[in-house]
C-alpha cells in the first residue's frame, strides 16, 4: 500500500491468522490491512465472515497464532496497556449497567478508565455533550428508548478521549433518527477530533456515508480494502447493463454473447462484464445498428456499495 | 394441533434445559435422600440416634455397677467408659470440645446416698451424680436425658425399700414417704466451655444465630452471580477488560463489596439475637469472649461463600442457571452441614458426610465463638478449612473464567 510503519498508518496488519480450536477453517486466514490515521474505517462482512474476531484481537481481547500487528508502529502484544490507553470500544450489546443512572453509569466508567478525579467532570461533560444526553443525565438507563441506550453507549466508548475507537455496529436495532444522530456523531468526531474510528455495520448505505475507507472480510479473508470511492471507480470500470429499444432475437442474443460476452436478462436487457470500457462503448453501438436494433440506455459502474458488497461476498446467506 | 405444538416445543426446550431437568428431578432426589437419612433415627421407632457421652465411676460399689448396668439400658445415650486415670478436668475439656456431648460422674459416696432413703435429698447434700453439659446440647436433649437418669435412680431406690420392706422387723422405724421417695434426684448439671464460663448458660438463640447466619452468609450467590452475569451478558464485563482493569481487580471488585455485605449481615444477626429476640420473649444472644476469633471466623465464611459464589457464576451461562445452582447447593449444604437438622440426630456415616459441608466448618466455627466460649486461636482449624476451600473455588473459577472469556 506504499505506507512505512508509523507513518500515517495507525494499525498496520500484516500476515494475521487466528485459529479457533476445534475448528477446520482459520477465522482469520492472513490477512494484511492498513487503517489509515484519522479515517473512518468500515469494516463489512456477512456473519461469521471474522469482523468480531479481528476486533477482539485488535483490542486484546484474544491472542492471534501468526502475524504481526502495530499501532503506531509499535507491537500491540508488548504495548497492550499503552494502546488500550488510547483505544475506546463500543460494542454492539448495551454495555452499561440499566439499573443506574445515565450520570452513575458515566461517573463509574470514567473512574474505570482511571481518569485523574480532577478530570473526570470535564470528560463526562465533554461525552455528554458529544451523545447529546445532557437532558436525560439523571435518568435511569433502563429507561432510555432504544436511540438513546445506543447514545449512551457511544458516551461511555469516549470517556477515555480515545484517539482509535471501534464501533461494533453501533445503530442496531435504532428508529432513523437515532440512527442518523450516531453518525453524525461519529463523522463530526471524526472531522473535529481527527479520531481514527473502525466501524463495522451491515448497513451498506450507513458505511457509504460515513467511511472513507473500507476492507471486505469474508471467509477470514480480506477480499478487497482500500479508499471507499477508489473501489467504487473501480466496481464502475468492471460492470455494464444495456438496454434495447427492442426485443432481441436469438440469434442476435447468440452473437452479443459471442462477442461481447453479454447475457441477456430478459431479451432487451444485456450485462457485461469488461475490463474495458471505453472498448466496449466504441463498439457495441455499431455492432447494434448493424443488427438493426437502438439502444434505449446504458448504465454501467455500481450504484451502491451494497452492490460491490455482495458481488464480493457471492450474495449468499452465511450461517 | 396448536396446543399439540405448543406441548412438544414446552418439551424439546426442556429437554435442553440441562440445568433446568437438573432442579426438577437431581434436586428434590439429592433433598429427599439427604433429608431422610439425616432425619431417619429421629423419626425411627428404634430410636437409633445414639448420643455418646463419657461416664466415670468414682464410686466403683455395687450400687455405682448396678447404675451402669442400667445405664445402658437407655435408649439413644450410649455411654464410653472414661480411663481410669482420667480427672474431672480431662472430662471437661472433651465435652467443652463437643466431642462428647456429655460426662457423667458417679461421685464417691454414690451408693451411701442411695441407701440413706430416709433423708430428704437436698441441693446442700452432695449431689448423687454430676453431670457435664456441651454447650451446643439443646435443651429438650439436656432434659431428657435427665429424666431418664433421675428414673433410674427412683428405680434403684424403690428397688431398695422393697427390699427392706421384705426383710421383717427392720425399716419400718425408716421408712420414707413417697414424696420423698418420688423427689427429684439431686443431679448437679453445668455447661463446660472451652474458654471462661459466661454469665448466662446457653441458649436457643445461641445456637439459631450461627447456623441461619451462615445459611445466609452462602446466600450472597444469588445477587453477586445475578450482577455478574447481566454484566457479563451485557458486554459490560468485556468493556471493563479492554479498559487495562486487571483480571485481579475485577475479581477483588466483587469480593470486598460482598465481604462488606456479609459482616454487615452478621452485625445484623448479631443485632437481631441481642436485642430483637429478647423484646419477643425470647433469651439475648451472648456474644461469647473472642471477638478477633468471630471476627476470623465470620471473614472466613464470608471468603469461602463469595468464592463459592463466583465458580458458580463462571460455571452458569444465565442467571437463572447460576441462582438455580447455587439455590439447590446451598440448601445442600445446609442439610448436610448441620444447619437443618442437628449433627447429632444425624446416623454416624450422616455426621461424617457433615464434614464435607463448607457450611458445617463455619457453624463450628460460630459455635465455637458463641457456644463453647472459644479463644480466637481455636477457630483456626475451622477458618483454616473455609479459605482452603474458598482459594480452591477461586482457583477453579479463575480457570473456568479465563476459558470463556
Amino acid at each position: 500500500m506504499g505506507h512505512r510503519l508509523g507513518e500515517g498508518i495507525v494499525i498496520h496488519i500484516n500476515n494475521l491468522t487466528k485459529c479457533y480450536p476445534r475448528q477446520q477453517v482459520p477465522a482469520l486466514d492472513d490477512i494484511s490491512l492498513h487503517i489509515p490515521e484519522g479515517s473512518v474505517f468500515g469494516l463489512l462482512g456477512p456473519n461469521g465472515a471474522g469482523k468480531t474476531t479481528l476486533i477482539s484481537i485488535l483490542v486484546g481481547l484474544q491472542k492471534k497464532n501468526r502475524g504481526e500487528i502495530r499501532f503506531n508502529g509499535k507491537p500491540l502484544e508488548q504495548n497492550l496497556t499503552e494502546v488500550r490507553a488510547i483505544t475506546g470500544f463500543v460494542p454492539q450489546d448495551l454495555a452499561f449497567y440499566p439499573m443506574l443512572s445515565v450520570a452513575e453509569n458515566l461517573d463509574f466508567y470514567v473512574a474505570a478508565f482511571g481518569v485523574p478525579k480532577a478530570e473526570r467532570p470535564l470528560r463526562v461533560a465533554t461525552a455528554l455533550a458529544a451523545a447529546k444526553l445532557e437532558q436525560h443525565y439523571r435518568k435511569a438507563a433502563h429507561a432510555l428508548s432504544g436511540g438513546l441506550k445506543r447514545r449512551l453507549n457511544l458516551a461511555i466508548g469516549l470517556l477515555n478521549n480515545p484517539r482509535v475507537l471501534f464501533l461494533d455496529e453501533p445503530t442496531v436495532g435504532i428508529d432513523p433518527q437515532s440512527r442518523n444522530f450516531i453518525l453524525d456523531t461519529i463523522a463530526e468526531l471524526n472531522h473535529n477530533t481527527g479520531m481514527t474510528l473502525i466501524y463495522t455495520s451491515h448497513y451498506m448505505e450507513e458505511v457509504q456515508q460515513i467511511c472513507n475507507h473500507i476492507a471486505i472480510i469474508d471467509g477470514g479473508k480480506i477480499l478487497v480494502s482500500g479508499k471507499l470511492q477508489e473501489l467504487l471507480d473501480m466496481a464502475e470500470r468492471t460492470r455494464l447493463e444495456f438496454r434495447l429499444q427492442q426485443q432481441a432475437d436469438t440469434q442476435v442474443i447468440a452473437l452479443l454473447q459471442e462477442r461481447y460476452q453479454a447475457r441477456s436478462l430478459d431479451g432487451r436487457l444485456f450485462e457485461v462484464a469488461t475490463t474495458d470500457i471505453a472498448e466496449l462503448l466504441r463498439g457495441l453501438p455499431k455492432f447494434l445498428q448493424a443488427q438493426g436494433l437502438g439502444l434505449d440506455g446504458i448504465r454501467y459502474g455500481f450504484q451502491s456499495l451494497e452492490e460491490l458488497y455482495m458481488t464480493h461476498t457471492m450474495c449468499a446467506p452465511r450461517e | 394441533m396448536r396446543l399439540y405444538a405448543l406441548i412438544w416445543k414446552e418439551l424439546l426446550v426442556l429437554r435442553k434445559d440441562l440445568h433446568g431437568l437438573l432442579v426438577l428431578f437431581i434436586m428434590p432426589a439429592l433433598f429427599i435422600l439427604i433429608m431422610s437419612l439425616a432425619m431417619r433415627d429421629s423419626f425411627s421407632e428404634r430410636q437409633q440416634v445414639e448420643v455418646e457421652y463419657l461416664l466415670l465411676d468414682a464410686d466403683r460399689s455395687e450400687a455405682s455397677a448396678e447404675l451402669l448396668e442400667k445405664l445402658s439400658g437407655i435408649a439413644g445415650f450410649v455411654y464410653r467408659p472414661s480411663e481410669p486415670e482420667q480427672d474431672i478436668a480431662s472430662l471437661e475439656s472433651q465435652v467443652a470440645a463437643d466431642r462428647y456431648k456429655f460426662a457423667l460422674v458417679i461421685p464417691p459416696g454414690f451408693a451411701d446416698q442411695l441407701e440413706a432413703l430416709g433423708q430428704d435429698a437436698d441441693e446442700v447434700s452432695p449431689p448423687m451424680l454430676e453431670l457435664m453439659v456441651a454447650p451446643t446440647v439443646t435443651p429438650q436433649l439436656q432434659m431428657l436425658f435427665r429424666l431418664a437418669l433421675e428414673d433410674l435412680i427412683k428405680g434403684m431406690r424403690v428397688a431398695l425399700l422393697s427390699q427392706g420392706m421384705s426383710q421383717p422387723g427392720e425399716g419400718q422405724a425408716s421408712m420414707p414417704s413417697l414424696a420423698t421417695l418420688m423427689a427429684g434426684v439431686h443431679l448437679e448439671s453445668r455447661y463446660v466451655y472451652q474458654g471462661k464460663t459466661p454469665e448466662k448458660a446457653p441458649t436457643s438463640v445461641q445456637q439459631s444465630v450461627p447456623a441461619w447466619l451462615v445459611f445466609a452468609m452462602f446466600f450472597v450467590v444469588i445477587p453477586l452471580s445475578t450482577a455478574f452475569i447481566i454484566e457479563r451478558q451485557q458486554g459490560s464485563l468485556l468493556r471493563l477488560r479492554i479498559m487495562n482493569i486487571s483480571s485481579f481487580s475485577l475479581v477483588l471488585g466483587k469480593i470486598l463489596p460482598y465481604y462488606a455485605i456479609n459482616q454487615v449481615q452478621m452485625v445484623l444477626m448479631v443485632l437481631v439475637g441481642i436485642y430483637l429476640v429478647p423484646k419477643f420473649g425470647g433469651d439475648s444472644l451472648q456474644l461469647g469472649d473472642s471477638l478477633g476469633g468471630l471476627f476470623i471466623i465470620s471473614s472466613a465464611c464470608s471468603l469461602a461463600a463469595i468464592s463459592f459464589a463466583l465458580l458458580i457464576t463462571t460455571f452458569a451461562n444465565t442467571h437463572t442457571q447460576a441462582t438455580t445452582m447455587g439455590g439447590v447447593s446451598n440448601i445442600i449444604f445446609g442439610a448436610l452441614g448441620g444447619v437443618m437438622v442437628p449433627k447429632f440426630v444425624m446416623p454416624p456415616f450422616m455426621r461424617e458426610m457433615a464434614d464435607i459441608s463448607p457450611m458445617s466448618w463455619g457453624l463450628e466455627g460460630f459455635l465455637d465463638i458463641f457456644l463453647r466460649n472459644a479463644a480466637w486461636h481455636e477457630v483456626l482449624p475451622e477458618a483454616g478449612a473455609l479459605l482452603i476451600f474458598a482459594v480452591f473455588c477461586l482457583a477453579l473459577a479463575t480457570v473456568s473464567f479465563s476459558r470463556h472469556y
